[in-house]
């Protein structure tokens, strides 16, 4: 190869090597901060002593109150669940927050009284 | 080593010790906290009030008048006796007579009227245990409660229910009867020491009727 070709070769590699030098320097990695930690979920209370109430309309269930709550509860919010002995839900309604021990709901729906086996209620909080 | 790596080494070290302890202050900072949860499943009570419907026998719908019903259905089979003492469940009906309702004016939450059992025959010696009929609209009377003598309460029992109707007698009393205005949904709230034959009390149970002009 002429020496001139070997010249201008080198001039070229140099000049690209530049621009991939030109192309690296403004990139600037960033990263999400990351960080972990553990918490215990604890509960406002025990359930075991909660009575319901039913509000009854035409055979069917209107709605309920769920009584004797522990106090510590009061200020949560309280979901209720009418199921069947299948475990279907029949209706459901909240979130209602728990006052005096004790919150009234008003269901989605409107199942016969007959049907409904089992509240289920869920508490969060306060 | 080289002399020129020594630098880049010392750099990479320095780098690495900031990157740490910028890790160790951000993890320092982290207290996670949760909201209180708990669930739980709570049987249906098994003797409670089914319905509550008023019937219009007297004529004029809205206006609460002689021959005017209330039909109450209690899920369960009740025990007689805790509604008229000499009431037995040996007997699946019953029928007497001799009452007095009264309509009480504006006596209910939020000033509304409501219907009690005021006097009892002395068949139920120690009164009749009904509770309170709220009709949820107080211009059924105005002025004084009105009172229904000779109503009469008849029972009917199935081994899953109990059903009382109640048939206003004649109007009386210083209150002067309307026809209401406007609809509502009225509230039956029967005596809470009412029990089931499994000595269950209703308790706080209650029915509502559907929206309409009541009587």
């Amino acid at each position: 190869m002429p020496q001139v070709v070997r010249g201008l070769v080198a001039v070229i590699v140099l000049v690209l090597m530049g621009t991939v030098a030109a192309w690296a320097a403004p990139i600037t990695g960033t990263s999400k901060k990351l960080a972990s930690g553990t918490a215990v979920v604890g509960t406002c209370g025990v359930l075991s002593g909660a009575t319901v109430t039913l509000n009854g309309r035409s055979s069917t269930l209107l709605g309920l109150t769920v009584r004797n709550l522990p106090s510590t509860c009061n200020a949560a919010r309280l979901w209720a669940t009418a199921s069947n002995a299948a475990g279907a839900d029949l209706a459901h309604g909240g979130p209602i927050t728990v006052a005096s021990g004790a919150a009234t709901v008003t269901m989605s729906a409107n199942p016969t009284t007959a049907s409904v086996t089992t509240i289920t209620v869920a508490l969060v909080g306060p | 080593m080289s002399r020129r790596r020594v630098p880049v080494l010392v750099a990479s070290i320095a780098a690495t010790v900031l990157v740490a302890t910028a890790g160790v202050a951000l993890g320092a900072g982290l207290t996670p906290t949760s909201k209180k949860i708990v669930t739980g499943a709570i049987t249906p009570p098994t003797f409670f009030v089914n319905s509550a419907l008023t019937g219009n026998g007297g004529g004029t719908a809205g206006r609460v008048q002689a021959n005017d019903t209330l039909v109450i259905v209690f899920a369960g089979q009740a025990l007689q006796s805790t509604l008229c003492s000499s009431w037995s469940n040996a007997s699946s009906s019953q029928s007497l007579a001799g009452f007095t309702f009264t309509l009480n004016d504006n006596t209910g939450t939020g000033s509304t009227d409501t219907l009690t059992v005021t006097a009892a025959p002395v068949a139920c010696a120690s009164g009749f245990r009904f509770g309170t009929f709220d009709l949820k609209l107080g211009t059924y009377v105005s002025g004084g409660a009105a009172t229904f003598t000779n109503s009469s309460i008849a029972l009917a029992q199935t081994a899953s229910s109990t059903t009382l109707t109640l048939t206003l007698g004649t109007a009386g009393g210083t209150g002067t009867l309307a026809t209401a205005a406007s609809t509502s949904a009225a509230v039956y709230t029967p005596d809470a020491t009412v029990t089931d034959t499994a000595s269950t009390t209703v308790g706080l149970n209650f029915a509502t009727t559907t929206t309409t002009k009541q009587f």
